[in-house]
């Protein structure tokens, strides 16, 4: 299996198949512009994504290396946040810091899949709660004025009316 | 909040957002999401416009149970929030771009809301029972006259109300009259979408029909499906003018479930398998076999020439002598893939061709009572067509087609409201056979005394 160094953007080099590496979108381009088909000594730059983070994004794209191509965006699709496997779900439960690190590096490298499951989760940590709840489980400034605040209730009486 | 991490220390783009977004129901952008920061709350109203369909459903918030559960099943929709005693539909999959708003009345702060939200919106889907309010119906016309103009598409659906000790209403004449006023009002509106190019109307346990006078809308719209369980010949012969003038009908979808009403109408059937320019734009056909018997030649000549992108038939009154020849000439139909057919006794063969592979999906009508025919029969079916996932039997007896009578009443409901009651019968004898499928959905219709019970077993 022919391999590849990757190097995260804190310096530190990791192996990995290139059939994994070409999960990426964006390294496949990379890949295939420069012609690369395995290492040649040189490790290829993710300026982007720290060695945390580039490490868990291997160990997501190991798992699902056999996984079937994701299908393209579908207005038709069904968009539904209840199917997450349950090794995805297991390897989702870190902190926020880290999962919204991990979503813009799959956002970066552009692995659909990764990118997928882990809007999913944020998702399902925003659904049904109301604004102040949301604020507080992501630690969101309230940079409303009262006037605005105010303004947005008045807006939304419709749909509590009796 | 000291100590622990922040969202705004990291730079999330706005795609980011997006794509969240794009996996939460309606109701929560619109009360919740776009309440929480400024930034949040464009993104999220930035959302919402993208969505683009709405339904709007009237009537009275307890009749509206039943119509929620009919759309739950019609849209696959498994998932409904409650906020405050009313209905918002938050569903994940086909149709969860839609809100649907269940009130008596459309209050002046409701209404202001859906103006704000129809100027993105075009698809409607309408469902209006026979004791909305009147106000209500007033109300969503003015709506759709000042506000619809970008619809491009309406679904209209008018059921029957149900009561839970009686089942369906039996309409008195007084209340069908009331519903015929309401519902020309509504058609009346459909002249004045000028964008509405597909119009679905679907009457169930009715016959309010559209006067001539509403057709007028025919002119301009390319689509037009109309589904319903009785037509007044009047409104074949409106639509017969109509659709000769047209400049812009392409197709024509029409289903009819009431075989003894199509009688009148071999006429105006005659004149769409012969003269009629729509003959070749028909997607949905009822075809009365007996009472319009042709010669086989004639048949042939049809089915090769006019029906040719036909996607669903309705066959009625189909001998079973005559069964082998009307499947060697709906071959021709390369485009079915749907097919409703009688069984009226003798299942032992049914001749359905192997020819007809590219149907997906058929209507049996049955009445028998031996469930060892039925499985001969089903099994002989799904054998013969690759390509079916769904079939459906409509039994016209009140009771389980497969169960022997002390059985009767073994059902179940699956965790999402989504396939509905099966026999056990069903189980046992089909679900052997069916296992290959990929996906087979066997839909089991009790509609004796009106009963509306959809009963699915899905097969995955």
């Amino acid at each position: 299996m022919p391999i590849i160094k990757l190097l995260s953007s804190d310096e530190e080099p990791f192996e990995v198949d290139v059939d994994i590496a070409r999960m990426s979108i964006t390294l496949r381009t990379m890949l295939d512009d420069l012609g690369i088909e395995e290492d040649d000594g040189e490790p290829i730059p993710v300026q982007n994504v720290n060695s945390s983070i580039l490490r868990k994004v291997i160990q997501w794209c190991t798992y699902h290396k056999n996984d079937p191509p994701t299908p393209d965006d579908d207005e038709q699709r069904e968009k539904r946040t209840d199917d997450i496997p349950s090794w995805d779900a297991d390897f989702l439960k870190v902190d926020q810091g880290t999962l919204f690190e991990i979503i813009l590096a799959a956002n970066y490298l552009d692995i659909k899949g990764l990118l997928d499951v882990t809007c999913k989760t944020v998702a399902n940590m925003i659904r049904g709660k109301t604004p102040e709840e949301i604020r507080k489980t992501f630690n969101i400034k309230n940079d409303f004025t009262p006037q605005e605040e105010e303004q947005i209730r008045r807006e939304n009486e419709w749909c509590e009316e009796k | 909040m000291d100590g622990q991490w922040r969202m705004s220390t990291i730079n999330i783009p706005d795609c980011i957002f997006y794509l969240i977004f794009s996996y939460l129901p309606l109701i929560d952008l619109l009360l919740n999401c776009s309440s929480v920061c400024h930034q949040w709350r464009q993104i999220a109203l930035y959302s919402i416009s993208y969505r683009q369909k709405l339904i709007l459903l009237l009537g009275d918030s307890p009749k509206n149970l039943l119509i929620n559960s009919i759309f739950q099943r019609t849209f696959n929709q498994h998932h409904i929030e409650h906020i405050n005693g009313r209905y918002y539909s938050v569903s994940h999959d086909l149709e969860r771009n839609s809100l649907r708003l269940s009130m008596n009345r459309f209050s002046p702060k409701t209404v202001q809301k859906i103006k704000s939200l129809l100027p993105n919106v075009n698809t409607l889907i309408l469902a209006q029972d026979h004791v909305g309010g009147k106000n209500a119906i007033n109300t969503t016309i003015n709506i759709l006259r000042k506000y619809c103009s970008s619809l491009r598409t309406v679904r209209l659906y008018a059921y029957y109300v149900y009561d839970q000790e009686d089942g369906f209403y039996a309409m008195e004449e007084i209340q069908q009259q009331l519903l015929n006023n309401r519902l020309h009002k509504l058609f009346s509106v459909f002249k004045y979408l000028k964008n509405l190019k597909h119009l679905t109307y679907e009457m169930h346990h009715g016959q309010t029909n559209p006067s001539v006078d509403d057709c007028n809308f025919l002119s301009h719209i390319e689509e037009f499906y109309y589904f319903s369980s009785g037509i007044e010949p009047k409104v074949y012969e409106c639509w017969r003018q109509c659709a000769e003038t047209s400049k812009t009908l392409r197709y024509v979808g029409l289903r009819h479930n009431s075989s003894s009403l199509l009688r009148p109408f071999r006429e105006w059937q005659n004149w769409i398998w012969t003269e009629s320019k729509l003959a070749n734009h028909f997607t949905h056909f009822p075809l009365d076999y007996k009472e319009n018997f042709i010669s086989d030649y004639r048949q042939n000549w049809i089915f090769q020439h006019r029906f040719t992108s036909l996607r669903s038939l309705s066959l009625v009154n189909v001998e079973f002598s005559t069964l082998e020849q009307v499947a060697k000439h709906l071959i021709a139909l390369k485009q079915l893939i749907h097919l409703q057919l009688p069984i009226e006794s003798n299942l032992t063969i049914v001749p359905i061709h192997t020819q007809l592979s590219s149907i997906r999906a058929l209507d049996l009508t049955i009445r028998t009572n031996q469930h060892s025919l039925l499985k001969n029969a089903l099994t002989s079916i799904i054998q013969v067509l690759p390509n079916l996932t769904s079939i459906q039997v409509v039994d016209c007896r009140n009771e389980c087609i497969g169960c022997p009578k002390d059985q009767i009443g073994h059902y179940y409901y699956d965790d999402k409201m989504k396939a509905v009651v099966c026999s056990k019968w069903f189980v046992r004898n089909v679900f052997p056979i069916a296992y290959h499928k990929e996906r087979l959905m066997l839909k089991y219709f009790d509609d004796i005394e009106h009963k509306r019970n959809d009963n699915y077993i899905t097969f995955e």
